[in-house]
């Protein structure tokens, strides 16, 4: 046994769904940061396949048939020679492979171990519905449906009305069970988590085993597929060695559905933004493990990771003003004592300075590239600008004359419904606007106050792997999300003691004994209850996102805030950076011949359908209904028409150039109409009884 | 309406009917009511009208604050010595900045991005070009009183130093007046003789960078027929300026309490508006659609805007508290008193008050306010200076706010005329901000503060 210490990371990484078979690798830079000064290119872009971190381009997004490539999650191993006491860890760690010698021995295999699931069927609905002290029915969303003991109703509730009902848990579980790949594989070897490839798993001599019986479970076992026309789950998707480096690739669904009656023979229906019973989606999610194989014989277990597969990001680059790490971090800092000189006992040191490049300059620059998004009006984008324009040796008193008027305050309750201040967006569950986590005002107080530095602690690379996925996912509204939800900031989720050898961030799974499988039961149990102690399993981070994610996203253009403040009609957007609104096609650019420049064209909805009119599937006359297909099933049908938002120098042009660092542009969209006219914010709801239309 | 063929074209600053000297003001009162408000004596005839002095002024009712918009529209449009409307011989913004431009209306695609965009046919907020039924762009310009141009100048603001280093509590005085006024190029043919036009001149549009721009070297001749006035002043006890509204009796049609989106909203036509356009066209904006289009050729532009007025007399009728109802018939009333007393071949007559708002008590003006809302949220409800805003709460004219009229967040003139710190519109880093000042109110002052900079800039 080696002493050194062996951590997967990132902790977590992000797939997400396509309807290709071909991938690109899930990025490994953070949007809203500068990466490349020479030529300004921002960060957040995925990796080619084959590449250290070449950032794909614009013919990346689509395969040859035009299909969504997916994203892929890779994985890599880090060797650790101290325990970790402290955030960042004293020890920066390095990356191993084959060959790599740590400790005085050398690597001769490592074995990978991933299991995924999806659980949403058999989990709880987002909503639940409580009678506010008005005596009015409201639905309360996020964590506060689990408080004290209670939960929210369950999904497909006539198939039993307990989550570890037996019944239940075979059927509405999509369970593909473990799988292993060992890092010698070839590259061009495939492992499927499909019902055809045999589970295995790691057993507890180091080696593979294989499950000859586990219970593999897929929809098309228990119901009849009520919309078969338009596709089915067989797979939840695959695993493969990177050539080269012995990483892990994981690769999730296909953006597939399968739809099927209630236990009382009822159709399913599709009418629901996040909540609809008898819909599967194909994402997943799971544990990533590992055992490196020393030539001496000798094995150790590597700290795991998580996968999770989800949506398509069609605006890679735009960061998010709060991103999921922001809420991790958060929770992280104030409950699990990450940072002492950051926060400890209850309060926030007055003395701890803040970093202008990783605290403060990333709110700035998620804010300025809102407008690739959005419909912001020129006041809108010039006040961004000037934000992104601060340097760290600027006087932020003189930048900013009022930073409490500017940026709203996490930790003053009345501002939640105060439209005016900044973030501009709409806000978590029952609150109505966006507000930035606790620590990150923190940290832009002590900015502001003059109490920072221009970097802060250096991160290890796999630490600093950590932070960026989830810099690239969406935070602080989850009703639910996209990528992950509120559960992101309950502590029982995590491995809490993570001084020593485990490290931060690393989600407190359950030790699954496979050996124990059997085809007579289903492997997979409830799992974890958000504010519960229960470990989590396979399939318990995707659980509590939208049941199928189509409908959420197609639903998240443009709403009033929820709880809407008196008097308020106007319309926000819910996840401006996630879910492109508003975009810039790059069709409608024009080039300027004399000074060899591409200008910036007009807006047209992201989503905006084919056809013209009221013949296209997206039109509407209701402000609060644009930017959308009016029929969820619609959207189920067309997702990946959908185009995506890509800076311009990853654009080439016709002269042998390209679009300009300056502008993000929406290419590779699919969509055949050019949807309905887009107006500057601020819009407004059109009152109106019921849907309208000509 | 119907734009009739015009007779009468030839002067260069031209009113369409004679302003006579016989008003019927024997059923006017002296005395501000809020039971009956009705216009003074003592505003006719409308060649004699004196401008209303704010020293001294009463604002216990709300027909005071009406009275006063109204007075001073009719002192602004009569004709001075030179027989023109006195505002026409108001300085601009230019002027204190000794700016070119000034005989021109130059309307530029960036507001407020450049030190020439004081004339413009981009609506605030939102870069909207209003296009009339002829697919033609209003332009609107602003006027600056003798009060406000001596402020400027005797506290020397038009030297950004002296800005930052103002005390933020200074106020404008007494009787400072800000204007902007909306007009339509009239075109051969039509008849304006309910208008007051004039001959001017404006920039040709052209497409230039993927924007409409104008081009500054390319002047065209026109006639311009006015269809919106926007009054600001300032009175004892109301530095925050009341601010009212006045537009052509035929712009665009009022929406109905209750209309739903594909209900028609008039049945016959306006000036702005075609008959049974519905509501939910009304009032759109593409200004960054790839439908905006500019013909340079003819220097029309399409989609023709539809305008329909969001809420008559300023205020949702539906609205009971803040003491909209009173509101709403003070304006009625008075706006048919004034039309009473006034001849009716005046031009002048075709015109009338969409409302007017201010803060309700005196003195209540103070830096850092966003008046986001129409209460100070720091005052209990049941305290009688919860309510901040007063008067018309949902105030815009068609012409000037057409496309932000709806949206709660723009839908008054507060909305944006507040005394919060400015960023640089232009988000130049070589400016410096603006900070939290009472006359940030004024927009034209906060326009003065950038383009000196950029004067500064320019001139190192």
């Amino acid at each position: 046994m080696t002493e050194a210490i062996f951590r997967v990371h990132p902790a977590i990484n992000i797939a997400r769904v396509g309807n290709s078979s071909e991938y690109y690798i899930a990025p490994e830079t953070a949007a809203g940061e500068v990466v490349d000064e020479a030529t300004g290119l921002f960060g957040g872009l995925p990796t080619r396949p084959g590449t250290e971190n070449t950032p794909i381009t614009a013919e990346d997004f689509r395969d040859a048939q035009g299909n969504v490539k997916r994203q892929a999650a890779r994985f890599k191993i880090f060797a650790y020679d101290q325990s970790q006491n402290s955030y960042p860890s004293e020890d920066p760690g390095r990356e191993v492979t084959i060959g790599d010698i740590v400790a005085g021995k050398k690597i001769k295999d490592i074995i990978w171990m991933v299991h995924l699931a999806n659980k949403k069927n058999n989990n709880y609905k987002i909503s639940r519905e409580v009678t506010n002290e008005q005596g009015e029915k409201v639905f309360q969303e996020g964590i506060l449906p689990y408080e004290n003991g209670k939960t929210p109703p369950l999904r497909n509730a006539t198939y039993g009305d307990d989550l570890d009902n037996e019944g239940r848990r075979r059927k509405l579980v999509i369970d593909a069970g473990p799988r292993t790949i060992t890092s010698s594989t070839a590259a061009t070897q495939q492992v499927h988590f499909n019902a055809a490839t045999q589970a295995s798993y790691i057993g507890n001599d180091g080696q593979s085993q294989t499950v000859t019986h586990y219970p593999v479970s897929f929809p098309g076992d228990h119901f009849t597929n009520q919309n078969a026309q338009k596709g089915t789950i067989e797979t939840l998707g695959e695993l493969q060695i990177e050539p080269g480096t012995g990483r892990l690739i994981v690769t999730g669904g296909y953006g597939n559905t399968f739809s099927f009656k209630t236990a009382k023979d009822k159709a399913p229906t599709l009418d629901h933004a996040i909540d609809n019973d008898g819909w599967f989606d194909d994402v997943s999610d799971g544990p990533i493990n590992a055992t490196v194989i020393f030539e001496d014989g000798s094995t150790v277990d590597v700290v795991g990771g998580w996968f999770v597969c989800t949506d398509p990001s069609y605006a890679p680059q735009t960061r998010n003003v709060v991103s999921t790490w922001d809420d991790m971090f958060n929770t992280w800092v104030e409950q699990l004592d990450l940072i002492p000189a950051l926060y400890k006992e209850g309060e926030y040191q007055d003395d701890y300075p803040a970093s202008f490049y990783a605290d403060v300059l990333p709110v700035f620059h998620g804010a300025f590239l809102q407008r690739w998004n959005t419909n912001l009006p020129g006041k809108g984008i010039s006040g961004h600008n000037w934000v992104a324009n601060i340097k760290p040796a600027d006087n932020p008193q003189a930048k900013i004359p009022n930073f409490e008027a500017l940026i709203r305050n996490p930790n003053i309750e009345a501002e939640n419904s105060q439209g005016k201040k900044m973030p501009l967006a709409l806000g978590d569950a029952q609150k109505s606007f966006l507000s930035l986590s606790s620590t990150q005002y923190f940290l832009m107080q002590q900015w502001y106050k003059g109490n920072s530095n221009a970097y802060g602690p250096a991160l290890g690379e796999g630490e600093r792997l950590d932070q960026v996925v989830l810099h690239n996912c969406l935070g602080g509204r989850y009703s639910p999300g996209i990528d992950l939800t509120f559960i992101v900031r309950d502590v029982n989720l995590y491995k809490q003691d993570w001084r020593g050898v485990t490290g931060p961030f690393r989600i407190n799974q359950r030790q699954l004994d496979y050996a124990m499988a059997t085809d007579a039961h289903p492997f997979l149990q409830q799992g974890y209850i958000p504010l519960r102690t229960t470990a989590v399993e396979p399939g318990d981070l995707s659980k509590f996102m939208s049941q199928p994610w189509h409908t959420d996203y197609n639903s998240c253009a443009v709403h009033e805030p929820s709880p809407n403040p008196p008097g308020n009609n106007t319309l926000y957007w819910s996840w401006p950076a996630q879910r492109p609104v508003q975009v810039h096609p790059v069709g409608l650019c024009t080039y300027d011949e004399a000074n060899n420049i591409w200008n910036l064209g007009g807006q047209l909805f992201s989503v905006r359908g084919d056809g013209e009119g009221k013949d296209n599937q997206t039109h509407t006359n209701l402000p609060q209904d644009e930017g959308r297909y009016q029929s969820y099933q619609d959207f189920l049908d067309n997702w990946h028409k959908t185009g995506f938002v890509i800076q311009g120098t990853q654009i080439a042009d016709e002269y042998g150039g390209n679009y300009g660092k300056d502008k993000f542009l929406e290419v590779a969209s699919l969509y055949t109409g050019q949807g309905d006219i887009v107006q500057p914010w601020p819009t407004a709801v059109i009152p109106t009884p019921e849907k309208s239309d000509d | 309406m119907t734009i009739r063929k015009a007779s009468r074209l030839l002067l260069p600053v031209m009113l369409s009917a004679a302003l006579h000297a016989d008003a019927q003001a024997a059923n006017t009162r002296s005395t501000p009511s809020d039971d009956s408000c009705k216009a003074d004596a003592s505003w006719f005839p409308h060649n004699k009208t004196a401008m209303p002095d704010g020293n001294g002024f009463d604002g216990r009712t709300n027909c005071a604050f009406h009275r006063w918009a109204w007075q001073t529209f009719l002192w602004l449009t009569k004709e001075d010595a030179n027989g023109q409307p006195v505002f026409l011989g108001m300085q601009s913004p230019y002027d204190l900045l000794g700016m070119k431009d000034r005989e021109s209306l130059h309307p530029v695609l960036n507001k407020s991005q450049t030190a020439h965009s004081m004339d413009e046919y981009l609506q605030a907020g939102t870069e909207g070009i209003m296009i009339d039924q002829n697919g033609r762009a209003i332009y609107s310009n602003q006027y600056l009183n003798d009060e406000f141009v001596t402020f400027i100048d005797q506290n020397q603001l038009t030297n950004p130093e002296h800005v930052q280093n103002l005390n933020p509590d200074t106020e404008f005085p007494v009787n400072a007046i800000e204007l902007k006024a909306a007009w339509k190029i009239v075109e051969d043919g039509e008849d304006t003789s309910d208008f007051f036009t004039m001959k001017s001149s404006v920039y040709k549009l052209v497409n230039k960078s993927g924007k409409i721009v104008v081009d500054s070297s390319q002047k065209l001749d026109v006639t311009l027929a006015m269809v919106g006035f926007h009054i600001a002043g300032v009175v004892e006890g109301h530095p925050e300026m009341i601010w009212a509204t006045f537009e052509h009796k035929d712009n665009a049609p009022n929406v109905q309490p209750g209309t739903q989106a594909n209900d028609p909203v008039a049945d016959t036509d306006s000036t702005f508006y075609k008959a049974n356009t519905p509501y939910h066209a009304c009032n759109i904006n593409p200004a960054n659609s790839p439908v905006l289009i500019l013909n340079e050729t003819s220097q029309t532009l399409h989609p023709v805007t539809q305008v329909c007025r969001q809420y008559a007399y300023g205020n949702d009728a539906a609205q009971t508290n803040f003491q909209v109802p009173t509101n709403i018939r003070v304006v009625k009333e008075l706006n048919a008193s004034v039309k009473d007393n006034l001849d009716k071949d005046d031009v002048w007559s075709n015109y009338f008050e969409v409302g007017a708002i201010w803060f309700r008590g005196a003195n209540r003006l103070k830096p850092g306010m966003d008046l986001a809302e129409d209460y100070d949220p720091d005052i209990p409800a049941d305290d009688p200076k919860h309510q901040l805003l007063i008067g018309s709460l949902k105030l815009s004219n068609s012409t000037i706010e057409t496309f932000t009229q709806r949206a709660n967040t723009m839908d008054n003139c507060f909305r944006c005329h507040n005394t919060q710190y400015r960023l640089p519109p232009s988000g130049n880093p070589d400016l410096q901000p603006l900070k939290a000042t009472n006359l940030n109110i004024s927009h034209a002052f906060m326009n003065i503060y950038f383009w000196s900079q950029e004067q500064s800039l320019n001139n190192k």
